[in-house]
Parts: C-alpha cells; sequence; structure tokens
C-alpha cells in the first residue's frame, strides 16, 4: 500500500520536498482523526438537545404551560 | 501586497497532500501571514455546508492544551453561531481553518487567513486570528472568524497545514507564508 506523503518547505533555503509520511505521523493521523468525530458527536449531541429544548420551550409558551428551568434558559438570557 | 508584508515561501500543490510544512522559518519579521486556498479529495464532513476542517500544527506540537481556540460562524439560512472548541484537553480539536470537501462545486476552493502575532517571541504565548470561508457558490457556504492562542513561550519555527479526518489536500491547493515587518 502506498504509504501518504507531505510537502515540506524549508524557508530557509526555499527546498521543497516531498517526504512519506512515518509510522508515528501515520498513528497520529489516525488518533487526531478519532479524536475529531468523537468531538464532532458531542457537538451535534449537543446541538441536538438545544433544539429540542427550544421546540419544548415554544410549544410550551404558546399553549400557556409552564417551562422547566431547563426550557426557559433556551429563551431568557 | 503591502509593502511590510514579505513572501517568505509558497506551495501550489501538483498532486494531492497529506499535509503542507513550513520549516526553518526565519525569525526576522514581527508576525506571520498565512494564506491558504484549500480543497481535499474526500467529502469532508456532508454537505451542509461542503467542508472538511483543518488544523494548523505549530512546532509539530499535537499536545490538546497547547492550543486555545474560540470560532464564531454564519451558515446561511442559520443563526450565526459561537462555538468554543479545542485545546485545554488532552484531544486537540483545534479547528483551524477549512477545505472545501469533493461535495463542493468543482473548482471551488476555500479562503483561510491567518494571522499569528509576534511569532518569534521567546517568552509569551501567541494570539491567532483566522479568517475563513467555505465558498460553494451556492447557499451551502459558510464563512467564520476564530480567536485563539498557542499556549507556548516558545517561538513559532514550524507551520503545518493538514486536514483533520485523514483526507489529502486536493491538487492547486495553495499556501503562501508572509513575514510582516513593523515599517
Amino acid at each position: 500500500m502506498t504509504r501518504p506523503t507531505k510537502i515540506e518547505v524549508n524557508c530557509t533555503t526555499g527546498v521543497q520536498s516531498v517526504i512519506e509520511l512515518t509510522d508515528e505521523e501515520i498513528a497520529q493521523r489516525e488518533a487526531d482523526a478519532a479524536a475529531f468525530a468523537e468531538q464532532k458527536a458531542a457537538e451535534e449531541a449537543a446541538a441536538e438537545a438545544l433544539a429540542s429544548l427550544k421546540a419544548s420551550a415554544r410549544a410550551k409558551l404558546v399553549a400557556g404551560q409552564p417551562l422547566t428551568e431547563e426550557e426557559a434558559a433556551t429563551l431568557v438570557i | 501586497m503591502p509593502n511590510t508584508m514579505k513572501l517568505i515561501s509558497s506551495v501550489t500543490l501538483s498532486s494531492a497532500q497529506a499535509s503542507m510544512d513550513f520549516t526553518s522559518i526565519p525569525s526576522t519579521y514581527t508576525d506571520l501571514k498565512l494564506l491558504a486556498s484549500m480543497r481535499v479529495t474526500d467529502g469532508g464532513e456532508g454537505t451542509t455546508p461542503p467542508l472538511s476542517r483543518c488544523e494548523l500544527i505549530i512546532n509539530g506540537v499535537t499536545t490538546g492544551t497547547s492550543y486555545n481556540v474560540n470560532m464564531l460562524y454564519g451558515i446561511p439560512g442559520a443563526v450565526p453561531s459561537v462555538l468554543a472548541a479545542g485545546g485545554l484537553n488532552s484531544s486537540r480539536n483545534f479547528y483551524s481553518g477549512s477545505a472545501d470537501s469533493s461535495n463542493a462545486t468543482a473548482g471551488v476552493f476555500s479562503n483561510v487567513s491567518y494571522l499569528i502575532q509576534n511569532y518569534a517571541n521567546s517568552s509569551l504565548p501567541k494570539a491567532i486570528l483566522i479568517d475563513d470561508v467555505i465558498e460553494n457558490m451556492a447557499k451551502t457556504c459558510m464563512c467564520d472568524i476564530r480567536g485563539g492562542s498557542w499556549n507556548s513561550t516558545s517561538a513559532i519555527t514550524s507551520l503545518s497545514l493538514r486536514p483533520y479526518n485523514l483526507g489529502n489536500f486536493a491538487q492547486y491547493t495553495t499556501a503562501y507564508l508572509y513575514g510582516i515587518v513593523k515599517s
């Protein structure tokens, strides 16, 4: 399997080189991708929870029902 | 460009690459400005907007606590949002710029500007300002501004840009590194 490569520019000499990634660099990329996927899932879950709270708060307002503290916090700063 | 901005180095990809690394950055300037126009070869994170987040690695440091960023972003049709993302934990989720993914309109690249102030200072952390536009020539685009810092007193000698999700930068992706002098 072909190793991924990167381009490196030496700003002092101006030399540009295409270099194969090392095992460590490949492992770091994979770890970062996994960490990012986890973070993104957490963000999406939080956004979904907030949207759900807001929808619930809105519906209760319209219906004249009391809001929970969490629901009120989405409407009032 | 203003005459206080001097081109240090630039790169234009003739083929897909996993990262673009600027090394041995001279310490003779006051600030650094990195201008990047990026696209990746994979589908990134979806279609709305069609982007792949990237990261800026400084001096090869991959420790999460070394970076901090907050982001204000806007997508057409949505309320602008603020996201505090990254740093201060062991996982480095430093959202530093984005590339158009393969889901974007063909031939469209992102436009990202990084300003790193006082980069050669060896006693203070470094402030970083990032302006980012993910263009798609359609409604599904995004723009954001990010303020952050590199929480190290070490002078910055290398910068590396790479996509977050194991993707590669596409052919014709470019990056221009400028040094800014006081006058």
